[in-house]
């Protein structure tokens, strides 16, 4: 963590916080529903869990992307970014050619594609970042 | 979050993403060693994973209260611990009773969700009890400090 400044580490830590407190929400409705009506939607419970922890992660992502906190001082995140697009491009254009639900549950053949989508994920929120400053900053101009 | 205070919240956001990645952890090795190994060491894995739930509950309540961010201002510390410590105490008696087995066939069966909440509760009252007499300790030393 040495290498984020003071703001970015609250902003990490806060949206981890949130993260986790979304996660503990998830596990706990995820069991009392198997408990009480014994639903089951993924193949295996492990699946399951892996699938609510990839939510949580990829809330973590899209939030600390958001706030400018992902990417270190000395990295570019243009460049970053368009490594994480290709790489999200490519597991999703992978994923769809086998098929990830069978029998009404998810199959495991969806990692690739939650793992695509998490990449895809963080230029996605990137480009978002750059676009609302750049009208705040437009607007900061015409009201000067 | 508004009845704490800001080196409280940043505390509470601290130890609550470690525990986060804490969590990430165990149950990335969880996952890897059911693959690998098929090894259950639950009755069912929902179970597991509630139970590795709880080990990051319990560190980050932990880390709370020994940074001093568990309570806020207005609460007393000391009338919460001590019932804090008397829950502990009564649920620690009930879960260990010889009608609900904790490990059936080499697995840990759900009657451990009650230990799991009366070890909470007791290390709230401990962890408590030990800063108090850490900062008690600091206070001395530094008046000693002073009046040498």
């Amino acid at each position: 963590m040495d290498n984020f400044d003071e703001y970015q580490k609250f902003m990490r830590y806060k949206y981890g916080a949130y993260s986790f407190i979304f996660l503990m929400l998830l596990i706990m409705i995820n069991y009392l529903l198997s408990l009480v009506f014994e639903v089951q939607w993924a193949e295996t419970k492990e699946l399951e869990f892996f699938l609510l922890i990839s939510i949580a992660l990829g809330y973590f992502i899209v939030m600390s992307v958001y706030k400018g906190a992902f990417f270190h001082q000395k990295y570019t995140p243009t460049v970053y970014s368009a490594i994480y697009f290709f790489l999200g491009l490519m597991n999703i254009y992978v994923s769809f050619s086998i098929s990830f639900i069978k029998d009404g549950r998810v199959t495991f053949n969806s990692i690739m594609l939650i793992n695509g989508v998490l990449w895809f994920l963080i230029p996605a929120a990137y480009i978002i970042r750059e676009f609302v400053e750049k009208r705040r900053d437009k607007n900061d101009i015409e009201e000067k | 979050m508004n009845q704490f205070d800001e080196y409280q919240k940043y505390m509470r956001y601290k130890y609550d993403s470690h525990a986060f990645k804490l969590l990430l952890f165990l149950v990335f090795i969880n996952f890897v060693v059911g693959i690998y190994t098929d090894f259950q060491w639950a009755e069912t894995s929902g179970l597991e994973h509630l139970i590795l739930s709880y080990i990051a509950v319990i560190y980050t309540v932990i880390m709370y209260i020994y940074h001093g961010a568990y309570f806020n201002k207005k609460q007393n510390g000391k009338l919460y611990a001590g019932l804090f410590f008397a829950i502990g105490l009564l649920s620690l008696i009930t879960g260990f009773s010889p009608y609900s087995p904790i490990i059936v066939d080499g697995k840990i069966t759900s009657n451990i969700i009650m230990l799991l909440n009366g070890g909470m509760f007791l290390l709230i009252a401990i962890t408590y009890l030990l800063r108090l007499y850490l900062e008690k300790r600091k206070n001395e030393k530094e008046g000693e400090e002073y009046y040498d």
